[in-house]
């Protein structure tokens, strides 16, 4: 039950994160090296110091991948992922007989990220007409987006995988 | 987040580059201008928090390693660069207004307090705004 009207975005996460993960990092070593010029450590704590800094660091710096979208000023910004999928997530869930499986949701639009594309897997209950809830689904999904990020949804993209009974 | 570690000395507090006799070297200033920035962004509805930047977590990792005690997160990084300033904010927000409205006034509070001098801009100005939380 594929109701795909659109073709997906071609967005390249992988490649923003990698290269936003290699900027963090020469960022951390710059700021580590400031602050190893204006600090003497005992010897005793000088053993694998930086990259004892840098792994702590490490770790309280990873918050997951982000998704860039830029305000209808053209003011960029990015949101974490997991942020933008649970607003979907709750608009699907709002309609009655759905449960949102996966939601993805890429930059679109021109310039880049003043819209968003949505494309989300369902679960239905059994006995629902899908084409008439499909339109409730995106009616629920663009009000969603566009009141909370501001953001309008310039494609919502739905794919019914499942069908499940009360 | 803000581990401050086991307190060997608390008259040695980390605040972004401020040295640890107390005195700000040259990066203070960026220090001051950094809580500047935070002072004003965290005033705005619809802001909830600042995550620590980079600097308040390399300040409290460091804390954290040599056993000592950290400071307050300042929450914003101003950094100058070859070709202008960068000011890097984590924030979280809260539901009451749309993420776009909260983007919006916090780059004019920024430009605004810019125009007034409490950061000195020379060159490009380049503010990167990441939304970690809404809720």
């Amino acid at each position: 039950m594929d109701v795909n009207e659109h073709v997906g975005s071609g967005a390249e996460p992988d490649q923003t994160s990698a290269d936003s993960q290699r900027e963090s990092d020469a960022q951390l070593r710059g700021v580590i090296d400031e602050y190893m010029s204006t600090f003497q450590p005992e010897p005793e704590d000088t053993a694998g110091v930086r990259e004892r800094i840098l792994q702590l660091v490490r770790d309280d710096l990873y918050r997951g991948p982000s998704t860039n979208l830029q305000t209808e000023q053209g003011h960029p910004f990015s949101i974490s992922t997991a942020s933008v999928r649970s607003i979907v997530r709750n608009a699907v869930d709002s309609v009655d007989g759905i449960r949102a499986r996966s939601v993805d949701v890429e930059p679109a639009g021109d310039p880049e990220g003043s819209a968003a594309t949505v494309s989300l897997t369902v679960a239905m209950r059994a006995g629902i007409s899908f084409a008439p809830t499909a339109e409730a689904i995106r009616r629920s999904v663009s009000a969603e987006v566009l009141a909370e990020l501001g953001i309008p949804a310039a494609r919502i993209d739905i794919n019914a995988e499942d069908v499940y009974v009360d | 987040m803000i581990d401050r570690g086991e307190s060997k000395d608390s008259n040695l507090l980390y605040s972004g580059n401020v040295s640890v006799n107390g005195s700000v070297n040259g990066n203070g200033k960026e220090v001051v201008e950094s809580a500047r920035l935070a002072d004003s962004v965290t005033s705005i509805a619809g802001v909830r928090a600042l995550a620590p930047g980079l600097r308040d977590l390399v300040a409290t990792a460091t804390a954290k390693v040599l056993r000592r005690t950290g400071d307050e997160p300042v929450g914003v990084d101003v950094t100058r660069g070859g070709d202008g300033v960068k000011v890097r904010i984590d924030a979280h927000l809260d539901h009451t207004r749309s993420v776009a409205e909260v983007v919006d006034e916090i780059f004019s509070v920024i430009e605004t307090d810019i125009a007034r001098g409490a950061v000195e801009v020379s060159g490009r100005l380049d503010i990167d705004l990441r939304v970690v939380s809404r809720g």
